[in-house]
């Protein structure tokens, strides 16, 4: 372990971290130039301006994603900002990369105020053909996300949630053929209502589970519970 | 959505005669005592980090069919790894304005089905590195967005997986 550590500090200084920018088209040279910026660039600007869309055809955009965090909840280490929080980002970028071949770029933001976050992304989805939001509290990260999902046109995704959802869910679809029960018979008690766990209910819900009980650190959340709510586990109680 | 009947109590009580734990909550959580007080042949998911809410070997002898965790020396890890990098990639391939739920569905089900007819107790969720997962996971979400009418470009989900086959570049275990 202490190994591992070492090499993970070493494998990060001796790098400067894990990303850089790659350009598709080489500049080496006058022609490069005019074609990759001035005068040449004109052209797709001029049939993106005409057709907004074609910014798919023309640009990156369609192959790029923004990691986006406030450092808020960061593995396991909790609520340690957005610079500490990069590393963490970059990684994900890398993984986007390695598994897929997406584009994503990191972006770790100054701020843990809802309305702020909202309006920064909002402002960033010209650039971007989707949204990865990572490491960001409950409940904020509730809030934001469906915010951001009825306020733009591009695909909001809080890995945190559903990234974890959709893993566990495939593993117990499985688990159940074992056991030769179904999703409609079972009873599932959750135990955990962050980020994760809400969204663990609300996919076993679309699977058709309807016996659920969600537990938190104070027990059993019911529909009225004095105690220990918010927003999001009242609407999972109704 | 839950707990109809209105159920108080702690997690000891509320867990006994259920099928089905998912813990993503603190290390420890989760006792022998508890296992055994669910309903026959349980399925565990202890995703707590870096310790889970049971330990595997303890979840098994209390009698629990599947156990998975968030822990990559354990089998059945749970690792978001296995998701989003194909999601993204099949809602990118259509211009998706959205993720939703059916894509969601969709990402699950390509997820469990590749274990297919090598299932075991302790090979319910795919290795995080089995470069058929991200292909497949793609091709199923571009299905499932066009299906649900937020794709903005109609894709061949064929082609969708066979181009994420080529942009991969994990190593087969």
């Amino acid at each position: 372990m202490t190994n591992l550590k070492e090499e993970a500090l070493h494998l990060h200084k001796v790098n400067q971290g894990k990303l850089a920018t790659h350009s598709k088209i080489p500049i080496r040279n006058e022609q490069d130039l005019s074609l990759a910026y001035s005068p040449g660039v004109a052209e797709p600007c001029k049939a993106i301006y005409d057709n907004k869309d074609a910014v798919y055809d023309f640009t990156m955009k369609g192959n790029m994603v923004a990691v986006v965090t406030d450092g808020s909840a960061v593995l396991g280490l909790g609520n340690i900002g957005p610079e500490a929080a990069l590393p963490v980002m970059e990684g994900k970028s890398a993984l986007f990369k390695g598994f897929a071949g997406v584009d994503s770029f990191p972006i770790a933001l100054n701020t843990n105020d809802v309305d702020e976050i909202v309006n920064t992304v909002k402002l960033m989805e010209p650039t971007f053909g989707g949204v990865n939001l990572e490491d960001i509290a409950a409940p904020n990260c509730f809030i934001i996300e469906d915010r951001l999902k009825k306020e733009t046109n591009i695909p909001i995704f809080h890995d945190d949630q559903h990234g974890t959802a959709i893993v566990t869910v495939a593993g117990l679809i499985n688990a159940l053929r074992l056991s030769g029960k179904s999703f409609s018979d079972i009873k599932v008690v959750a135990n955990g209502a962050g980020a994760a766990g809400i969204a663990i209910i609300k996919l076993l819900y679309n699977f058709g589970v309807r016996d659920m009980i969600m537990c938190d650190s104070k027990g059993a959340i019911f529909d009225g519970r004095p105690y220990g709510m918010n927003p999001v586990k009242e609407e999972v109680a109704k | 959505m839950t707990n109809k009947d209105k159920v108080e109590g702690p997690l000891e009580e509320v867990i006994k005669e259920t099928d089905v734990f998912i813990g993503v909550s603190v290390g420890g959580a989760l006792t022998k005592e508890m296992v055994e007080s669910m309903n026959d042949d349980p399925i565990i998911f202890a995703m707590a980090n870096p310790d889970p809410e049971i330990m595997p070997d303890d979840a098994k002898a209390a009698g629990a069919k599947v156990i998975g965790t968030g822990r990559s020396d354990f089998p059945n890890q749970v690792n978001n790894v296995l998701a989003f990098p194909g999601i993204f990639r099949g809602a990118l391939d259509v211009r998706a304005t959205r993720i939703n739920e059916r894509m969601k569905v969709a990402a699950a089900e390509a997820i469990a089905n590749l274990v297919g007819d090598q299932l075991t107790e302790d090979y319910v969720i795919p290795n995080p590195f089995d470069p058929r997962v991200a292909p497949a996971v793609a091709s199923e979400v571009a299905k499932a967005a066009m299906e649900s009418g937020v794709a903005r470009i109609q894709v061949n989900p064929e082609e969708v997986k066979r181009r994420t086959q080529e942009l991969t570049t994990i190593d087969e275990d």
